[in-house]
Order: C-alpha cells, then sequence, then structure tokens
C-alpha cells in the first residue's frame, strides 16, 4: 500500500450562525493517497468546499473546526499555529479555485504572483524565480511564456487564467492540490484542456490532488476514487468504477441517472425523488440533521416510469436533407416523425443578423461592430423543440432575444405564423408579446423582489386582458401554480422566501400566465443543481405535450440540449455551423467544431471509467 | 489616449460655459440691485449721486441684459483680463494671487497629514477588525467625522480662550501672524507663522484624516473579500503582507483618484474656517466679496473653482488609469 | 438605536417647542373662551387677534390677570422666551434675565442668556424646529429633483441620459457652499424658505447620481426584461419594476443630505446668511458667541446640539447603506 499524503479522520466544521449552528462537514474521514486523485461530489450546500477550505485552514468568519484530525504527510494540520500552516500552503498542499477571473489579483503582472509564491517557500533569486516561472507557465501550456510573463490578469482569457493559478499552485510542488471547482466557469472545450493539463501534471510530478466539483461527468474524467456528500454528510465513498457501476445509496443512485446524457434512453428524466425522500430531524444541540429515507423503486421501475412520452418531431424529411442530415432509420430513437412536407414553420428566421456598434474616438464614431448574430437562418415548427447550443459568447442568448425584440435586429426576418415581428410596433407587438415568452437563467434576478407571487402572476394577465376580473385571475394564478406543482398558499409570499427551482417554476408560471404558443428557455436550468435540474426539465417537457407548446432551448450544455431538443443547431461566433436532428448530429457530427464539442462533454460511461482505470493501473505498474 | 484628453477638454470648456453662464445669470436675475445693495451697507449718508451711479454701471456692464453681459465678461476672461473689483480697485487676479498662499500653507500641511495618518490607521483598524482598541478607535473616527469643523473650531477657540490662557499652551486665535510680526528674526517669524497655524490646521486636518480613514478601512474590507486574496493566502502569504502588498494596492486605486478630486478644495480654502481664525485666505476673500457684493471678483473665483474641479477630475480619471493596469483610454 | 431614538425626541422637541419654554399660554381662558396663543410661535398669525386687539404685548401672566381676573391658562415648562428677554417681574419670583456676558447658566436659565438677555435654551429648543424644517423641506426639494432626473436618465438612457448626466457635473462641478452663499447674498431679504429652496436646488445631485444608476443596473434585471417580453408598458415598468426597487438605496443619500442640510443651515447662520434675526437658529446663537470667548454657553450647548444632530443622521443613514447593500442583502 502506498503512503497517504493526506488523512482526515471524523472531520466536523460548523458555522456558528446567529439562526444557531450549522453543520457544513459533519464526519467526514477519507484519504488520499501519493498520485492519486479524490474526487467529491455533491450539490450546492453539502460541504465539499468548505472541507478543501478546512484543509487549508482558510475558513472565513464565523465557520470553525470542531473535531477530528487533518494529517497532511503525518502532521496534523488542526492545531497547527499559524505561521506554520502559512509555511505549508502554496508549498506542501497548494489550491485553485473557481472563479479565475476574480481569483488573480489585477494590480499585479502574473509573472509577479508566481514569483511571490516562488520566492515565499524557496530561495531563489529574482532572476531565477522568473526564469523558473516562465518555464512553469509553458508547462500549463501558455504560448509565448517568456512574453505573458508580464500580462496582467485582464489582458488573458479565462481557460489562460486558470493556467496561471494551476502554474502557481504548482510552482512549489506541493504533494496535494486542491483544485475547487476549477472548470466550473470555463466553457467545455477550456474545461477539457484544464482537465487534460491536470492529468499529465499529476502524472509527471506525482503529485496527488483533491478535485471537488458538482459535475458527475468531469469526476468520471479525473477521479481514481469518489466521495459523495449530501447536505454535510457522506453518503459514499469508494473507487471510481465502484461509485458508478454499482452505487449503494440512494442519493448516489438518484444523482447518477437524473443526470442527461449524451446517450441517455430516457424520455422523463429521473430524479433524486423517485430514489430517496429526506427528513428534518433536530438535534440535540439545536442544529438539524437530514435523515434519508430509500424508496424502494428497481431501477427497471424507474426506466419504465421515464420511457414514455412524446417521442422527437423532426424536419420534413426533404429540409433534411438539405441540411445534410437525411432521414437514417438506423440512427434515429424509435417513435420519431416528421413533420409533413410542405407545413409552414411556426418560426422562420432568415439571415438574421444583430450587430452592436463599438464607439471610440472624440466624437464617438463608429469604428466597428460586434457581430453577435451573423447571418442565422432556421425554421421551427409547431410543437417542436429547437435547441441552440455554443459556448459563451457564440450569439445563442442574443439570438433568442432578438426573436422576442427585446434587443434589435440589425437585418434579416422573423416570420412568426407569417407575421414579420421584426417590424411589428406598438398595439400589434404588444399581442405579439402574448404569442412569445421566455423564460431566463438566473432564478434570483428574474422575479420582483417587490412584488408577490400573485401579483408576478396577475400582471401579464392584466397587460393582456386575460381574466375577467381580479378574483378570477387569482384563480388563475392558482391553476398556473399547480401546473408547475407549487401549492396556491404560495401565492401571498415573496420571491426571497423560495430555493432556485422553485423561482424558476414560478418564472415558468409567469410565461405561461400570458397563453403562449412559443417560449425561449434562455439557459433555464444552468443555474441550478442537477436533481433540480431533472425536474425542471421534466417540467418543461410535461406542459410542452399538454399545451402543445413550441420551444427554443437555449444552453451551452450538449447532453442538457440533446435532451430535450428534436433539432439542434451548433452556433459559433455569431453563425450557425451545423443545424440538423439531435440524435443524428451527436451520432454522426458533420463539421469539425461539432466533432471537439461532442468529444469535450465530459462522458460518464462506464465502459470509458473502466478502460481509463485499466490505463492508469498499467502505467503505474510501469 | 491624447485623442482622449482631446476629447476631455473640450468637454470641459463646454461645462464651464454653462457654469459661468448658469451662475453669472443667477446673480443676475435675482431681485436687487447689486450697486444699490453695496451702497446702502455703507451706510445711506454715502448714497452716491445718479449719475455717478450711471456711470458705474456703464463701467460694469450692468445696463445691459445679462446675456449680453455675459459674453462681455466672457470675452474679458478668454482674453486673460479678469476685471477690476468693484470694492478695492485693484485687479482681480493680483487679488486672488495675494491670497493663495495663505490657503495653500493651511491645505497642503493638512493634506498631506492626512494622507501620512490615515493609510495607516486604515490598515491597523483593518488588520483588528473586531477587536476592542478597533472599535474604540472607530468609534472615536466616526464622532470626529460627523464632528462640523466649526463647531470644533469654536470649541477649541473658547477651550484655548478660557482654561490654556496664560499656561504653556496658549496658542494665538485669530490672524495668521502677530501684529509685530515684522520686528521679528527670521526663524521667529517662521516659529510665529507656525504657532498661528496650529489651530486651523488641527481643525482643517481632522475632518478629513477621519474621513480618509475610514474609507481606506471600508475599501480595505472590501477588498480583503475579494477571491485574489484568498489566493494569495492559499500560497502562504502572512497576515501583514496581504494587507500590505495584496490589498492595499487595490484601495489605492479609489485613494488616488480622490488626490485629483481635492484639488479645488486645496486652492478654495475654508470659508468657514478661514472667517473664523481670520486667517486672509480664498476662503476669506470670496466671504468678503460676497459681502461687498464685489462681483467681478466673486466671478473670478467661480470661474477659478470650477475650473479647478474639472481639472481635478480630469487628474483623477488620468490618475486612475495610471495606478489600475485594467484601464485604458488610448 | 439610539440615533433613532436621538431623533425622534428631536422631533418631538421641535414639535412641542412651544410647549417645552415659551412665554405664551398653551391654552388660556379669556373672558369666557378659550385660545390657544402658544401657536403663535409656529406662525404669527395663528396667534389670536383678540390679543394684539387688547394690547398685550406678548406679556401674558400679568396682562391676563388685569384684564380678565376670572381667566385661566396653562403654561409652557419654562418661562423663557426665543426672541426678548424676560423682564423683572414677568413671571412670579422669575428675576430679570441678565445681559452681557453676565447671563452663564443658572436655575431660570439652563443654558445661560445672550448679551442681549435672550435665553438660550428657548432660543435651541425653537432653533431645532429651524433645523428641521430646513433638513426635512430641503432635503424633500433635492429629493424630488434628484429622482426625477436620475429617473429619466437612467430609463430612457441615450441622448436625454448624456444631457442630463452633463448637467448634473455642471452642478456638482461648483461648490455648494460657494453657489449657496452666491444664491443667497443676491437675494434682498431672504427669509427661511429661500434657503430651503437654495439648498435643495442645490444638493440634489448626488440622489440623482445614485437613482440613475440604480436604474441602469436595474433595467438589465432579468425581471425588468421579462416584463418588458410580457408587454408590460413603459410606465408601468418604470414605477413597478424600476422605481419600487431603487427607492431604498436612494434612502441612504436623503438621510446622509437631511444633515449635511442641517449643518449648512446653521453654518450659513453663523455667517450671518442664514435666517434673518428673529428667527432662532443654532448657528446664529454660535455667531453670538464668537464675538466673547468667555460665553463659553453661547459655543457649547448649540455646538453639541448640532454635532448630536448630524451624528444620529450619519449614524441612521449608515445603518441604512449596510442594510440596503447589494453584497448583505446577498449573503443571506
Amino acid at each position: 500500500m502506498s503512503n497517504s499524503v493526506i488523512d482526515i479522520k471524523n472531520l466536523r466544521t460548523y458555522f456558528h450562525t446567529e439562526e444557531g449552528v450549522v453543520r457544513a462537514v459533519d464526519d467526514i474521514s477519507f484519504r488520499v493517497d501519493e498520485g492519486r486523485t479524490l474526487g467529491i461530489v455533491g450539490e450546492s450546500g453539502s460541504g465539499k468546499s468548505v472541507t478543501s477550505l478546512s484543509i487549508m485552514r482558510l475558513l472565513a468568519g464565523s465557520a470553525r473546526i470542531e473535531s477530528g484530525s487533518i494529517a497532511l504527510l503525518g502532521k496534523d494540520l488542526v492545531g497547527l499555529p499559524e505561521p506554520q500552516m502559512r509555511s505549508i500552503r502554496g508549498s506542501d498542499v497548494s489550491m485553485i479555485f473557481q472563479e479565475p477571473m476574480t481569483s488573480l489579483n489585477p494590480v499585479f503582472t502574473v509573472g509577479d504572483q508566481i514569483i511571490e509564491a516562488l520566492r515565499l517557500h524557496q530561495k531563489l533569486s529574482k532572476s531565477e524565480a522568473r526564469r523558473r516561472t516562465i518555464e512553469l507557465l509553458d508547462e500549463v501550456g501558455i504560448p509565448e511564456p517568456a512574453v505573458r510573463v508580464d500580462s496582467y490578469p485582464h489582458q488573458m482569457s479565462g481557460g489562460q487564467k486558470q493556467r496561471v493559478m494551476i502554474a502557481m499552485a504548482l510552482s512549489c510542488n506541493p504533494k496535494l492540490l486542491i483544485a475547487d471547482e476549477p472548470t466550473t466557469a470555463l466553457d467545455v472545450t477550456i474545461q477539457a484542456q484544464i482537465l487534460e493539463i491536470l492529468r499529465r501534471l499529476r502524472d509527471t510530478r506525482g503529485m496527488s490532488i483533491l478535485f471537488i466539483t458538482h459535475d458527475l461527468g468531469v469526476i468520471a474524467e479525473i477521479a481514481d476514487d469518489v466521495l459523495v456528500m449530501f447536505r454535510g454528510k457522506m453518503v459514499e465513498y469508494g473507487s471510481v468504477l465502484e461509485i458508478f457501476e454499482n452505487p449503494q445509496h440512494p442519493y448516489t443512485k438518484g444523482l447518477l441517472s437524473c443526470r442527461p446524457r449524451l446517450n441517455t434512453p430516457y424520455r422523463l428524466l429521473p430524479t433524486v425523488a423517485d430514489f430517496m425522500q429526506t427528513v428534518q430531524e433536530p438535534l440535540p444541540d439545536g442544529s438539524m440533521t437530514t435523515r434519508v429515507i430509500e424508496t424502494k423503486l428497481s431501477e427497471d421501475d424507474i426506466r419504465r416510469m421515464t420511457s414514455h412520452g412524446r417521442g422527437r418531431l423532426l424536419h420534413s424529411k426533404s429540409e433534411l436533407a438539405t441540411l445534410g442530415h437525411p432521414w437514417t432509420d438506423g440512427l434515429l430513437a424509435p417513435d420519431t416523425q416528421s413533420v409533413e412536407e410542405g407545413t409552414k414553420p411556426l418560426l422562420a428566421v432568415d439571415d438574421l443578423r444583430v450587430h452592436f456598434p463599438i464607439k471610440r474616438g472624440v466624437f464617438s464614431r463608429v469604428v466597428g461592430h460586434v457581430k453577435a448574430v451573423d447571418g442565422v437562418s432556421f425554421n421551427v415548427y409547431r410543437g417542436q423543440t429547437l435547441g441552440l447550443v455554443g459556448e459563451s459568447g457564440c450569439g445563442k442568448t442574443t439570438a433568442g432575444r432578438a426573436i422576442l425584440r427585446l434587443v434589435d435586429p440589425t437585418s434579416g426576418s422573423i416570420r412568426f405564423d407569417g407575421i414579420d415581428v421584426a417590424s411589428l410596433q406598438g398595439a400589434a407587438l404588444k399581442k405579439m408579446r402574448s404569442r412569445l415568452q421566455i423564460i431566463f437563467q438566473d432564478p434570483y434576478g428574474s422575479l420582483n423582489p417587490r412584488m408577490t407571487i400573485e401579483s408576478t402572476l396577475i400582471e401579464p394577465m392584466a397587460v393582456h386582458g386575460l381574466g375577467t376580473n381580479r378574483a378570477d385571475r387569482r384563480d388563475r394564478a392558482v391553476e398556473l401554480l399547480r401546473e408547475v406543482d407549487l401549492p396556491p398558499d404560495h401565492l401571498r409570499r415573496y420571491p426571497h422566501e423560495f430555493s432556485g427551482g422553485q423561482r424558476q417554476r414560478i418564472c415558468i408560471a409567469r410565461a405561461l400566465a400570458v397563453e403562449p404558443e412559443f417560449i425561449v428557455c434562455d439557459e433555464s436550468v444552468s443555474a441550478l443543481d442537477v436533481s433540480v435540474q431533472a425536474q425542471v426539465l421534466n417540467l418543461l417537457k410535461a406542459l410542452q405535450e399538454k399545451r402543445g407548446l413550441t420551444y427554443i432551448f437555449i444552453s451551452h450544455d450538449l447532453s442538457v440540449v440533446k435532451f430535450m431538443a428534436d433539432m439542434m443547431a451548433v452556433m459559433n461566433a455569431g453563425k450557425i455551423v451545423e443545424f440538423g436532428p439531435s440524435e443524428a448530429i451527436y451520432a454522426d457530427p458533420q463539421q469539425e467544431y461539432t466533432r471537439r464539442l461532442i468529444a469535450a462533454t465530459p462522458d460518464d460511461d462506464v465502459q470509458d471509467i473502466r478502460r481509463r482505470v485499466a490505463a492508469r493501473q498499467a502505467a503505474t505498474a510501469d | 489616449m491624447l485623442d482622449y484628453l482631446i476629447r476631455r477638454f473640450l468637454l470641459a470648456a463646454v461645462t464651464l460655459a454653462l457654469i459661468t453662464f448658469l451662475v453669472y445669470g443667477l446673480i443676475r436675475l435675482m431681485p436687487g440691485d447689486p450697486l444699490l445693495m453695496q451702497m446702502e451697507s455703507m451706510g445711506p449718508d454715502k448714497m452716491p449721486r445718479a449719475e455717478d451711479l450711471e456711470r458705474m454701471r456703464e463701467v460694469f456692464g450692468l445696463n445691459d441684459p445679462w446675456y449680453v453681459a455675459y459674453f462681455d465678461w466672457l470675452g474679458r476672461i478668454v482674453r486673460g483680463d479678469l476685471g477690476v473689483s468693484l470694492s478695492r480697485n485693484t485687479k482681480v487676479a493680483a487679488i486672488i494671487s495675494e491670497r493663495i498662499g495663505p490657503t495653500l500653507l493651511l491645505s497642503l500641511s493638512s493634506l498631506s497629514l492626512t494622507y501620512l495618518l490615515s493609510i495607516p490607521l486604515g490598515l491597523y483598524s483593518t488588520a483588528r477588525a473586531n477587536k476592542p482598541d478597533e472599535r474604540v478607535l472607530s468609534t472615536l473616527l466616526y464622532m470626529l467625522y460627523s464632528l462640523p469643523s466649526f463647531v470644533a473650531a469654536l470649541l477649541l477657540q473658547t477651550w484655548f480662550a478660557i482654561e490654556l490662557r496664560g499656561t504653556a499652551w496658549e496658542l494665538p486665535l485669530f490672524g495668521m501672524v502677530s501684529d509685530n510680526f515684522n520686528d521679528l528674526s527670521k526663524g521667529a517669524q517662521v516659529l510665529d507663522l507656525l504657532r498661528h497655524a496650529i489651530l486651523p490646521i488641527t481643525c482643517y486636518t481632522y475632518g478629513s484624516l477621519a474621513y480618509y480613514s475610514r474609507f481606506v478601512r471600508a475599501n480595505l474590507q472590501e477588498v480583503v473579500r475579494q477571491d485574489y486574496i484568498r489566493t494569495a493566502r492559499a500560497k502562504g502569504v502572512g497576515p501583514l503582507r496581504v494587507l500590505v502588498r495584496h490589498a492595499l494596492r487595490n484601495t489605492m486605486i479609489p485613494l488616488v483618484t480622490m488626490i485629483g478630486l481635492t484639488l479645488p478644495a486645496l486652492l478654495s480654502g475654508s470659508i468657514i474656517l478661514e472667517q473664523i481664525f481670520s486667517w486672509p485666505g480664498m476662503g476669506k476673500l470670496f466671504f468678503e466679496s460676497i459681502r461687498e457684493r464685489d462681483y467681478p471678483v466673486l466671478m473670478g473665483l467661480l470661474l477659478m473653482f470650477s475650473t479647478l474641479t474639472l481639472l481635478g477630475q480630469l487628474l483623477a480619471d488620468t490618475l486612475y488609469a495610471w495606478v489600475d493596469p485594467r484601464v485604458s483610454y488610448s | 438605536m439610539i440615533a433613532l431614538a436621538y431623533v425622534v425626541m428631536m422631533g418631538l422637541v421641535a414639535l412641542l417647542s412651544p410647549a417645552i419654554a415659551g412665554t405664551k399660554p398653551l391654552v388660556c381662558s379669556y373672558q369666557g373662551k378659550l385660545y390657544f396663543p402658544a401657536l403663535g410661535y409656529f406662525n404669527r398669525s395663528w396667534e389670536n387677534a383678540v390679543f394684539r386687539k387688547d394690547r398685550f404685548r406678548n406679556v401674558y401672566p400679568a396682562k391676563l390677570r388685569e384684564k380678565d381676573p376670572a381667566s385661566w391658562a396653562i403654561w409652557p415648562l419654562v418661562y423663557q422666551d426665543p426672541y426678548r428677554r424676560v423682564r423683572d417681574g414677568e413671571w412670579p419670583d422669575q428675576p430679570a434675565n441678565p445681559t452681557r456676558d453676565e447671563g452663564r447658566p443658572n436655575r431660570f436659565n439652563l443654558f445661560g442668556t445672550n448679551r442681549a438677555g435672550v435665553d438660550v435654551f428657548a432660543q435651541m429648543v425653537h432653533g431645532a424646529r429651524t433645523a428641521l424644517l430646513v433638513g426635512f423641506v430641503s432635503m424633500g426639494i433635492a429629493t424630488t429633483i434628484g429622482v426625477i432626473v436620475g429617473a429619466t436618465a437612467g430609463f430612457f438612457g441615450g441622448w436625454i441620459d448624456t444631457a442630463l448626466s452633463r448637467l448634473i457635473e455642471v452642478v456638482m462641478c461648483v461648490p455648494s457652499l460657494v453657489l449657496i452663499l452666491a444664491l443667497i447674498a443676491v437675494l434682498e431679504r431672504p427669509t427661511i424658505w429661500h434657503l430651503m429652496a437654495v439648498l435643495g436646488v442645490t444638493g440634489w445631485t448626488g440622489i440623482a447620481r445614485l437613482t440613475r444608476a440604480e436604474f441602469l443596473r436595474l433595467k438589465e434585471l432579468d425581471y425588468v426584461v421579462a416584463a418588458r417580453a410580457i408587454g408590460v408598458g413603459r410606465t408601468a415598468i418604470m414605477f413597478r419594476h424600476l422605481m419600487r426597487n431603487a427607492m431604498a438605496p436612494v434612502l441612504v443619500p436623503v438621510t446622509f443630505g437631511i444633515a449635511s442640510a442641517i449643518l449648512t443651515e446653521s453654518a450659513l447662520s453663523f455667517l450671518g446668511f442664514g435666517a434673518p434675526p428673529p428667527n432662532p437658529s443654532w448657528g446664529a446663537l454660535l455667531n453670538d458667541g464668537r464675538g466673547n470667548q468667555q460665553m463659553w454657553w453661547l459655543i457649547v450647548f448649540p455646538g453639541v446640539a448640532i454635532f448630536l444632530t448630524v451624528l444620529a443622521y450619519n449614524l441612521i443613514g449608515e445603518g441604512l447603506q449596510e442594510s440596503t447593500d447589494p453584497r448583505l442583502a446577498g449573503a443571506e
């Protein structure tokens, strides 16, 4: 057996708030051996980040380590005096964080910041440290390191900043690297690069990694062992293969199956609630603990439960052929249909362009344009879901907003049911607004904090004259809440009383209040935890079937788009790169960019994990 | 950069023209005749004869509509002529330049004291946040911040007049120099000046000192919460170094821009404090010209204050680009 | 909390000033009718004409007894007047107020008297009324202007925003005390209302800037975009969605503004440019005390009152700022 780099026993970290004690980390034990990677996975509030900050002894505010031991290379860190702890931070154990944008000091060059870390722990002259820094930047794949060493953080992209963070963390050859959601803020192709660098550095340096994430796909790509956390407790701990092949705890089972995969067979997603229920119980010291009760459902039950529902609805066969993805029986899921030849599309977007001017100079001359959307054309048929997928800045959000006239298109036509939306004004535009709706990403910013749920839901009805009087509208609001699975007594409450998932349901209810035919879902589930995301996705699918809605589903997450959408458009730099049936694009991508995107999307396919584990074992055996 | 500067100067010129136009118009449109008011305040027996009055009106353009008079005045300004004082018969420019020195003596020493003391105070209270000594210090600074300077000046004067008169601590309460200043030796002259300046400088300084320390502290506390401070701590940087090297550099950004914004205050002095201490500076000059309805001097001062404010804003923005690598105007 | 209690207390003192110190009865029965002569302290014309007709000359106790032996009256707590010296025997067993520099605090003149023998305590109690009136009315004017300008600039954007921002900058450029003095000085007979108007007209820029910034920020929020997507009209968006959410942060500069308006009023009165002499004002008391350092009571009492008031409003403003800080609110 190899040496443990870190060995944690019965760690408890509590927050002492005015409302009482919160057990953020409640009895966690694990160890990481030399050269191994432990993945800690959990949803928001599970205590995974607090665990990492406890190891670094960087807890802020009211958080305190109550009991337990943290042995790093045999030395217990819990009682270590601060000056000694300081000499360990950055040398024996170092850390990278989620937000590369804010984690580097804006007023120093990246070189200065790495040099500082080097000279803090090693006796190096300035020029030696600088030379070492350039080597490190080269090692993490920064092009022209000798030039970039003098760049300021704002002159670098997010991915480059995270590489700098890694270089800084590795500068003093730590035995353990703690990576706290290091790829969450990055695009998926950049995420793949960062994961690749971390794997390479771990192997070349024989370092151990503690990798913290909410994303099981990422865990499957990098971890040797996995620890699953749920509300401060560890619910499962084992090798990556055990966890993915044969999960024991209902929470792990739920988490694994509620995540849409690129090869998912489901039409509706199982949710964590299908596997377990939770009960809050008070502890003697006044804090609350969560007891889990397993729901006795076999996975077959759940598969049956989630395999009904509507099949895919594709464009007409002649259209598919012109898109370069002709109808091929074998590739497509059963029950897939295509619209009849000659059907008029509900929405026809033709050569849509949205350009924002860049102004400069003495008289604000326009010196150029940001071409956010640059010649986009597509059709959407009634009852279809069109997926728009792409990385940040590709123009998908702007395209969605232009269709609703929330930004004004520069040129091109948007015809909804034969009406040119781009040229509508006044009352006609207002009338159109009741047919087209939108649901946003941020569940916290999309509800007016000073309006009750009732006024939020009644306002759209009042604007469009739906319902006869206030009482009638309130009845309709109750009905809407029921439709999105919220109890009617929520009407009197304010948004801050709800969780993110509940708020998103309220937003859906508000969009439905005007009885729309067409809804743009703009990253509508991206800010939610996976277990909540599954519920909202199911709800959207159920509403579509019940009300015959047509969706444009915008997301950066290829697997979510593929799960939701019949047809998928891959966008890059303001243009549609590839357009076709979701299944076909995934199975047989025609464009290089699409292929890159699919390859970069983390997969938790058990065969892949097995292959990777075997390769790792072979490599370490040498 | 040059492009940016040209743009800023053009904007400043327009703003300046607007300000003076507005103020000139306001003053002229107010009820009351500036000439008559001036004469009345001298007493009814000194009322000038009607033809004299008419001649003076002609000279000062009071017979023209105010906008015509304004453009006359503006035209003279552009040629560098601020006009002649109504009550002193001296050139406005000469009067102003005579008063700048005493004001600068107060404002510059106060400014340097403020910056010298407020940064360490801010650092100290951030480092010891929520400890008892920091609480006491912060409360004290807050009280000082809320204590109006003219109230403090009056209280100090009273205290020195009643309690400290005749003791070793006695300090002159009024004026800039003693009556026998000209008979003193060079060294004694400096000492005399300093003794006169102590109380005004104290009153000038404590308020801004309290304000700046609180400003430094608030900014530091904001910066200390940032992710990059956590990064610095995670690589093993000690608490003092985190504060001085990583946090203070970021705090300097707003602080340095404030230097630019204090530029006008440097020269305008404080109307009330100079009045209380009979300090012959710009503030007192402004007050006197208001009392004497000396419009050429008033407009000259207003023009100067506004120009300085605009220059100060420009300076602040330039300094901002200099200390913050993220900002560039090219 | 203490600050809030102090502000409430000061409000009460201002409101009840004639009941605390005065020489006019709160209620009196005179020739069979009930009168409220003390209201005359709020407004001259509210003092019933019958007393002027009967030549009371503001000396109520003796005249009431003399003209109508059956009369009765309820008197203020302290028999002192903010406008004139109380003479010997006006009130049973109360000597005349001392004049010149002899009026140090005593049993009858709690805070002493000024050179003319007018009671300092009475002036301070009635001065609180002036201070609060100036603070609230001028900030009311400033808030109205500031919110309208800021909201218009932030909501409409484009050239309207450019023009209004320019205007804000112009007004901000002139040092406020300088502008106020310049405006007051050219008024022939400045009254307290002129003063408030001038303070209001010069003090709105901070509020306008904050309102504009809030509107610009809120305008981009998803719930406002969602309201547009629903088809809610411009006016409804402006008032229901923007104004309501922008108002809480705007309260902060308003509170600080009240403190600074009170301060400016006393500074102006101190310089002799405040409300004309009969108006009691803390600043005017300070001005009285300037001539003679021996009369410390003319400096200390009003000085402390100004200090405490400014401190209280600053504390409240600070508290508001903390409670509306988005960073702290987001942490909940």
